[in-house]
């Protein structure tokens, strides 16, 4: 595993908060909801979560073994 | 270049193949998917319609460019149908129905005939999506891991307790929320986007959404924060304590090492996959949550499409091929994520082995996955440590020899075989039940389901199914109230609703006298005794008259008397033969009493009470003149009360007791009957499949991947609205769907490892056949793992006809839960009338939840890692 807890979650946060500003802003009518921005408004949130839950299990498990 | 740099350009170089080859497989599965959907659509030719439109907007916007301008008016028709002609050819209709459909697919897939309104939906499901999986992704964490550091606190066990419940979906928390927080509390919306008055400001626009969005959100996080809490906070529990990383600390290896390698590496795919089946399970109940919370996104627009008039074929077979991308996409980064936690995942060698031990590897941790795809819901089942320990396990229980005594006689169908088999089966099922006894939470489930069981029988035994039929499928009952509540909720009142009072002439329990008259007219009398212990009011006060004469029509006079002998004349006139006399819908007597409400008039006395009704006795005196020697007059009163029966009725008057009765047999055979054909059928196809290897198998393996990208709640809408009314049709469409799903992988991958025992070799040693290795040898092995898939699966089963039903489809006479709860909720059910969508809704979970408790301890007593924890 190349990426530490640490990279992983900073990625999946950056992910998820891409994932869920695009579908409000399209909601808001802010910028045109699209094909393209739908998509990859859903890819970034699955993956951002996907790297959200292995950095906190990661992570935690760090910690939980330093004495 | 130094060798590290090279090992690491051979990796990318990997890795890249690797994705581009799952790529191209997904895109190609995908392509099936459509395909299948498009040939589904396209047998009513439906999506040649499509196209036939497209060419008609063709023609007539060439039309009014003067195409046909130039051309003289009696060859118009015949070049305008010649165009037409060459633009069919050319699009395609003129081919085979099935390499038409490949055009089709094309086309879909390129979401051609996608409008604007996919689009604009698309983005309110995205937010729905993107908020309520986040609050569960980290509430969930939190909580699991807060939980395995307090292992066997108080707020651990409730958890623990509390899991099954996450195996109802989303919209029965839903319903229960709505019921709460909407329509009793009046704390949030229920439904919709929008306030009446919209916010002038942004801000304001925004905190309406997030108030609109406070319970789907809620919703979706409870049909899962449970299940996964369990999950991982189980995982967290064992994964530290397996052998082999016991054995690495006894090497010595770093601690940080351990935990990349051989904790978390192995670990991390499972929490993942966890989460993505989760995710995954979303785009399959959106659509019932949708409809219900009425937001605006996909999952509506859907419905929308199928149920309107006419149908719109391109809307829906463009819906459907979104939810296979998304599907599709899913999966794609699912695996690039596995090959960044372990890049072993896309190493050549590494793939040649996935294909012989699905446990291992990325393909592997799919096959879980399947079991949230197939099915609405399911409970978290680790169906690969089953199988590992399952030899272990199953001997110490005795289970693996009475299954397999019990399934090869069933297989040879040797009738002596099959009754010694029976015995040792009972008695083997004892040393089980034994071992399930153990687990409270278990003893509660089987309860539940002997209750269910008894339900069934007493429903088929003593309310014949044509009784139940002809009762529901009359449009009122008119002996029954309207919307009244079970009889049972006066337990709980001080002031007691008035139950229904049914008196009439021909039974006895009204009173009647005649007096002649010389001139051959008589004057009939019929008294009704009213007792009526009540302050409520009743729901109306009906009186059924059934006359008999020749020419002349009977006179009759309504006289009300009141406990305190005080007489009030309601109505007088003339009657048919039949004739109903309401006394709420009497205009005349409503002016007689100054407009005031008749019910309340006849009812309440000032002196006593100037708002409730007075308890005592009442009558009715009917008087009636009849001018004919041989007529007569009977009457039936109606004192429709507020509370009815077990179950209250609904809309039509009818008694809800019968379809919550008939519902439980309608239930457990869905859910017992569909886990039975899916359990069997996976068993067998993967037995096939594993022995002959092959073509074969991997013929039966891309089916099943096929099988991932197709939206199968979807299709079954579209075939019940396109193809078949009949639900039953569609419950075994899925039940296909489903046999291609988890069960399959599962049964596989054990298959693969029996077919090397050494048992087997001997078999083939000695000449046994194909078909005998496979009746006699494979099958019976794999019984042990049978029991607890089923289990598994019936809730699965449970709550999909519930939730077809809640979108209307469903058997079109027989009542079930899902069917009441419909109606119930499209008459306004929750706008007062509680029990009528509470009811069925409560044995639903209760339904769900049993099977779903005996299986987690099935799970735990199969599974030893489990045992401890």
């Amino acid at each position: 595993m190349k990426l530490t807890s640490t990279q992983f979650l900073i990625i999946g946060f950056f992910l998820v908060t891409y994932g869920m500003v695009i579908p409000w802003l399209m909601v808001l009518q802010v910028i045109k909801a699209t094909y393209f921005l739908s998509f990859t408004s859903y890819a970034a949130t699955f993956t951002g979560l996907l790297f959200g839950t292995i950095g906190i299990s990661t992570y935690f498990r760090n910690k939980r073994r330093k004495p | 270049m130094a060798q590290t740099d090279i090992v690491t350009v051979n990796a990318r170089g990997r890795l890249g193949r690797y994705l581009i080859r799952r790529t191209l497989t997904l895109l190609l599965t995908l392509a099936v998917g459509v395909y299948l959907a498009v040939v589904v659509a396209n047998l009513g030719g439906y999506v040649d319609e499509i196209i036939r439109a497209n060419i008609d907007e063709g023609l007539n916007a060439m039309g009014r460019g003067g195409y046909f301008g130039n051309i003289p008016e009696e060859d118009r028709e015949r070049v305008f149908e010649e165009t037409r002609a060459q633009m069919e050819e050319a699009a395609g209709l003129s081919q085979p129905f099935l390499l038409r459909c490949l055009r089709w697919t094309y086309s879909a897939m390129k979401f051609e005939w996608a409008t604007p309104a996919i689009w604009d939906a698309l983005p309110y499901t995205l937010l729905l999506f993107a908020i309520a999986v986040v609050i569960l992704l980290f509430a969930s964490l939190a909580m699991s891991l807060l939980l395995s550091l307090r292992y066997g606190s108080l707020i651990d066990r409730l958890m623990v307790a509390l899991s099954p419940i996450s195996a109802a979906p989303s919209w029965v928390h839903g319903i229960i929320l709505i019921a709460i927080f909407a329509s009793g509390l009046h704390w949030l919306p229920w439904g919709g986007l929008y306030d009446i008055e919209i916010p002038a400001t942004r801000l304001g626009y925004i905190l309406m959404i997030v108030r609109h969005m406070v319970l789907p959100v809620t919703a979706i996080f409870l049909s899962a924060f449970f299940t996964l809490v369990y999950t991982w906070r189980t995982f967290f529990l064992i994964h530290a304590e397996e052998d082999y990383v016991e054995v690495a600390r006894a090497k010595g290896l770093p601690g940080r090492l351990i935990e990349q390698r051989y904790i978390l590496r192995p670990g991390l795919s499972f929490v993942i996959t966890n989460f993505a089946l989760m995710v995954l399970a979303f785009w399959q109940t959106n659509i019932a949550l949708e409809v219900y919370f009425d937001w605006p996104g996909i999952g509506r627009l859907y419905m929308a499409a199928v149920q309107m008039r006419g149908y719109s074929p391109s809307m829906v077979i463009s819906l459907m091929t979104l939810f296979a991308y998304l599907m599709a996409l899913s999966f794609f980064l699912l695996d690039v994520v596995y090959v960044l936690i372990d890049p072993r995942v896309g190493a050549a060698k590494q793939q040649a082995n996935l294909s012989l031990n699905p446990w291992k590897g990325s393909r592997a941790r799919l096959h879980g996955m399947l079991s949230r795809v197939g099915q609405v819901r399911l409970p978290e089942v680790n169906f690969g440590g089953w199988w590992r320990l399952m030899g272990r396990t199953a001997s110490e229980l005795d289970l693996t020899s009475w299954l397999q005594a019990m399934g090869g006689a069933l297989l040879k169908l040797d009738v002596t075989g099959w009754a010694r088999a029976t015995g040792r089966w009972l008695g083997g099922a004892w040393r089980w039940l034994k071992q399930l006894r153990r687990f409270p939470s278990a003893i509660l489930g089987m309860m539940i389901i002997l209750m269910l069981l008894v339900m069934s029988a007493y429903a088929m035994i003593f309310v014949p199914y044509d009784q139940v039929v002809a009762h529901w499928r009359l449009s009122s009952v008119e002996s029954l109230p309207e919307k009244a509540m079970p009889a049972w909720t006066n337990l709980f009142r001080r002031n007691k609703l008035p139950e229904t009072q049914i008196l009439d002439t021909q039974d006895g329990t009204a009173s009647k006298q005649s007096t002649d008259f010389i001139d051959g007219s008589r004057e009939v009398t019929l008294t009704y005794e009213i007792d009526y212990p009540y302050t409520g009011f009743p729901q109306d006060v009906v009186v059924d008259f059934s006359a008999t004469y020749e020419a002349k029509h009977p006179y009759i006079v309504l006289t009300w008397i009141r406990p305190d002998g005080s007489e009030t004349e309601l109505a007088s006139f003339t009657i048919t033969s039949a004739k109903r006399y309401l006394v709420s819908q009497d205009e005349r007597l409503v002016r007689r009493l100054d407009s005031r409400e008749p019910l309340h008039a006849l009812f309440i006395n000032p002196e006593k009470s100037p708002t409730d009704a007075e308890a005592g006795q009442y009558q009715l005196r009917v008087s009636a003149f009849l001018f004919e020697p041989e007529a007569d007059l009977d009457a039936k009163l109606f004192v429709y009360g507020q509370v009815y029966g077990m179950g209250g009725t609904d809309l039509n008057r009818r008694d809800l007791w019968l379809g919550l009765l008939w519902g439980a047999p309608a239930a457990l055979g869905v859910g017992l009957g569909g886990a039975v054909i899916t359990s069997v059928a996976s068993m067998l196809l993967a037995a096939v499949g594993a022995w002959y290897g092959g073509w074969v198998d991997s013929f039966v393996q891309r089916l099943a991947e096929v099988n991932l990208t197709l939206p199968m709640l979807p299709i079954g809408i579209m075939v019940y609205f396109l193809l078949s009314k009949n639900i039953w049709v569609i419950l075994l469409v899925i039940v296909v769907f489903t046999v291609f799903g988890a069960p399959l992988k599962t049964y596989r991958a054990a298959f693969l490892q029996v077919k090397e025992l050494p048992y087997i070799e001997a078999a083939q040693a000695y000449g046994a056949g194909n078909g005998r290795i496979i009746r006699s040898y494979l099958l019976p092995r794999i019984l042990p793992v049978l029991v607890p898939q089923l289990v598994a699966l019936v809730p699965g089963f449970i709550f999909l006809e519930a939730t077809l039903a809640m979108l209307g489809v469903s058997d079109l006479y027989l009542p079930t839960w899902g069917k009441i709860m419909y109606d119930a909720m499209i008459n306004g059910a929750l706008r007062g009338y509680y029990y009528w969508v509470l009811e069925p809704l409560v044995l639903l979970m209760l339904t769900g939840v049993a099977f779903a408790l005996v299986g987690l301890a099935l799970d735990r007593i199969l599974n030893p890692r489990l045992r401890a924890v």
